[in-house]
């Protein structure tokens, strides 16, 4: 295998597969001094600091002694994901622990044999144990921002194709410890050779699980697809600058890490709470980054690192757009309503996977305050339009209603057009008024209502209101629906003044019986005619000094409504009064 | 305390049906964790919680907070999410679902967190000052916890940096 400007095979006291990785796992490493070399010391999820020995692959608990491969039996009580590195077969299938490209703080215990390709190239990391400590301190801020997310060997080679969280791809040379972002000559026919037979396999295998998960939850397709979109666009950037040779991978590579984000996302879940910080510092790892392979592609003499697209950077922040996207989607799908507190909303999107899209759960609760903004907007909107719809489908009906009516009834109704602001006005109040509402209701309920606000100015609302509701009390006008069959007496009427009733209409409806009349007007003729011509121009008012005088007597009561009574009064008083003049 | 509503209080307006169950979510949290408080005791003794081992000021916290909890909900529904109308939300402050006098609060500069009314009321301490839990996270001793006696308020001030500031926030006067 060619190396490319790699240092020659250091032989450390171990042959350590790879050096202590320089990105530390924590942002502040105590000094490994006292740790024998190859060894790293590791935080556990829950706090409780482990060791890794990146050359024999163990892990333990137990501080290891300066007796080097440390403690083989305690190789199993280590942290998850410390299977011995590269042992599996050639393009392992990648390991679904990984919550797939972009989170960038998952925690790094899982896969601490990688490299991020910022980290490993240009500056060719010697890594031997001796400087560990020296890179681990040094890298300790930008590693943390890109890692490794996926390791494959290359067919028998010491090669590994190295997938970082950024979705950048490098090789990566075990023996040689180096890395380089474009495959050598002889890399290349290997990759030619492996990429027709695995990537098949993989493409295979991704789609697959890819096209169940969407059969399974069709509330994920979106995302899906987006994700998808996502990696096609990756895989051209990939194409322009690595050759052709490097495609296919990188399309098995895209579809693989898909796959690991759908298995991945538990992991993803526990390790939101160590993630928070990362993403804060995003933006400055990927300034370095850049910075990192801008002097990489200067620095030739090392090797040949091609500094990889920025399309990287690009991606990974449309990464985040569109997962944005994707989680207001998931709170749509789940019916999230701006009243809800985030406490409800968190229990209603909580059993959705997709939930852990946006890692951070302070940022999961400002999106839902901007989703709540948003959808606040949209539901006044809707119920803006959804009234004016109405309104205008209550006028046609009313038209349509009008028209029918118009070829049955008198010569009256049809002097009314229905698009006048009255006509509708009176429509609604004959469509929702009874005799028990109140102006108070019926402004209360239909104040935003466009029929209602048709009609201006606004104090003609109440008074046509009231008396459409005298008239409704008086028994002048039918209740809607008895109208139908009286509608073109009542009508006439209704539309005509409220204050004079015809003595015809107002008779005709009078539910007192003709004797009880007869009984009441002669106690009205008892009274003094003076009294009566003397209110000639009487109001109610009068009526209630008049029924003062008279309603101690036994025939007051023979008439059981008081309005018919004012009603009988009046028609006697103006039959008087005629008389006299 | 929101009112009783009966056939002769004035009907709710609209909009109101879509936030009542949370507002019945509050209320029942309320009284779950609310004390009954004998007219001669001033011991509050719980109706469901256990109160022992808990500080005679620890009682009350919980009423505290869920009453800032519904106050801050009506607040965001009206002046950040703007999801409510203004006559909802008048009627909900005159209903007493929403304290009125503490939203007036926030919508100061420098109040845009502040727990409750008592913390902010200098004249009730001793030394003429306000409570501990308005007091800057930067100003306070590293790492020092507290807890303000009032309302068991964890720190309210507006300032406090991004961190502390919004889980303050979020559920501020916490237990």
């Amino acid at each position: 295998m060619n190396n490319p400007g790699g240092p020659p095979f250091q032989g450390g006291p171990h042959l350590h597969q790879h050096a202590p990785p320089p990105h530390a796992f924590r942002p502040m490493p105590p000094p490994p001094n006292w740790l024998p070399p190859g060894w790293t010391e590791h935080k556990a999820p829950d706090g409780m600091p482990y060791y890794y020995n990146a050359a024999s692959g163990t892990s333990s608990w137990v501080k290891p002694t300066l007796a080097p491969p440390g403690p083989p039996g305690l190789a199993g009580m280590g942290p998850p994901g410390m299977g011995p590195p590269g042992m599996g077969p050639p393009f392992v299938q990648p390991p679904h622990t990984m919550p797939g490209p972009p989170p960038p703080g998952v925690p790094n215990y899982q896969q601490p044999q990688l490299h991020p390709p910022g980290v490993v190239p240009p500056p060719e990391p010697s890594t031997g144990a001796k400087d560990g400590s020296a890179s681990k301190g040094k890298k300790a801020k930008k590693a943390k921002k890109e890692k490794a997310v996926k390791k494959t060997q290359i067919l028998e080679t010491p090669w590994f194709i190295v997938v970082t969280s950024l979705d950048n791809t490098f090789f990566y040379n075990k023996e040689t410890k180096t890395s380089i972002w474009v495959p050598t000559p002889e890399l290349e026919i290997v990759l030619a050779k492996m990429g027709q037979v695995e990537t098949e396999r993989l493409r295979l295998e991704a789609d697959k699980a890819a096209k169940e998960a969407q059969g399974q939850e069709m509330e994920r397709k979106r995302p899906l697809d987006a994700q998808e979109s996502v990696a096609d666009k990756r895989t051209k950037p990939d194409d322009a600058n690595t050759g052709t040779e490097m495609t296919e991978d990188d399309v098995a590579w895209q579809l693989a890490q898909m796959e690991d984000m759908m298995g991945g996302e538990d992991q993803e879940m526990a390790s939101q709470d160590e993630d928070e910080d990362d993403e804060s510092d995003d933006e400055a790892v990927q300034a370095r980054l850049r910075l990192l392979q801008g002097t990489a592609n200067n620095n030739q003499t090392h090797s040949q690192p091609v500094s990889r697209p920025t399309g990287g950077m690009e991606l990974s922040e449309d990464n985040i757009q569109e997962r944005e996207m994707a989680f207001l989607d998931i709170m749509r799908d789940r019916g999230v309503t701006p009243f809800d507190t985030w406490e409800r909303a968190l229990a209603k999107i909580e059993a959705d996977p997709r939930m852990y899209l946006i890692p951070e759960a302070k940022a999961r609760q400002t999106l839902f305050e901007s989703y709540c903004v948003i959808r606040a907007q949209e539901i006044k909107d809707a119920k803006e339009k959804e009234s004016a719809n109405k309104g205008k489908d209550k006028e046609k009906d009313s038209k349509e209603d009008r028209k029918s009516k118009d070829s049955t009834a008198s010569a009256s109704a049809s002097s009314s057009s229905s698009s006048k602001p009255e006509d509708v006005y009176r429509r609604l109040m004959e469509d929702y008024t009874t005799i028990k509402s109140t102006w108070l209701d019926f402004m209360t309920k239909y104040r935003t209502d466009q029929r209602f606000l048709g009609l201006k100015p606004g104090s003609l609302r109440e008074s046509i209101f009231r008396a459409y509701l005298s008239d409704l009390k008086k028994g002048v006008i039918q209740p809607k629906d008895k109208k139908s069959s009286s509608s073109s007496s009542s009508r006439p009427s209704s539309s005509s003044s409220s204050r004079h009733h015809s003595s015809s209409s107002s008779s005709r409806k009078y539910k007192a019986t003709d004797k009880e009349i007869e009984e009441f007007t002669s106690l009205l003729k008892e009274t003094k005619k003076d009294i009566l011509y003397e209110h000639k121009h009487s109001s109610s008012v009068e009526w209630r000094k008049i029924k003062k005088l008279i309603d101690r007597d036994r025939r007051y009561d023979a008439v059981g409504s008081s309005t018919e009574r004012e009603q009988l009064f009046r028609e006697y008083a103006d039959r008087v009064i005629q008389r006299k003049d | 305390m929101p009112k009783i509503r009966s056939s002769r209080t004035k009907r709710a307006p609209e909009g109101f049906d879509e936030i009542e169950p949370t507002l019945k979510e509050f209320q029942q949290k309320m009284k779950d964790g609310k004390f009954i408080l004998p007219l001669c005791s001033s011991v509050p003794v719980s109706e469901n919680d256990p109160h022992e081992g808990k500080r005679k000021v620890e009682a009350l916290w919980p009423v505290f907070r869920i009453h800032h909890q519904r106050s801050r909900y009506v607040y965001e529904l009206f002046y950040k999410r703007k999801a409510i109308s203004k006559d909802l939300y008048e009627y909900l402050l005159k209903q007493g679902y929403a304290d009125g006098n503490l939203i007036a609060k926030w919508k100061k500069a420098g109040y845009e967190k502040v727990c409750c009314l008592r913390c902010i009321q200098p004249k009730d301490t001793n030394f003429g000052t306000t409570c501990v839990c308005r007091v800057p996270r930067d100003m306070l001793e590293e790492g020092k916890v507290i807890e303000c006696i009032h309302c068991g308020c964890r720190g309210c001030s507006s300032g406090s940096g991004a961190g502390s500031a919004k889980g303050s926030s979020s559920s501020a006067p916490k237990e």
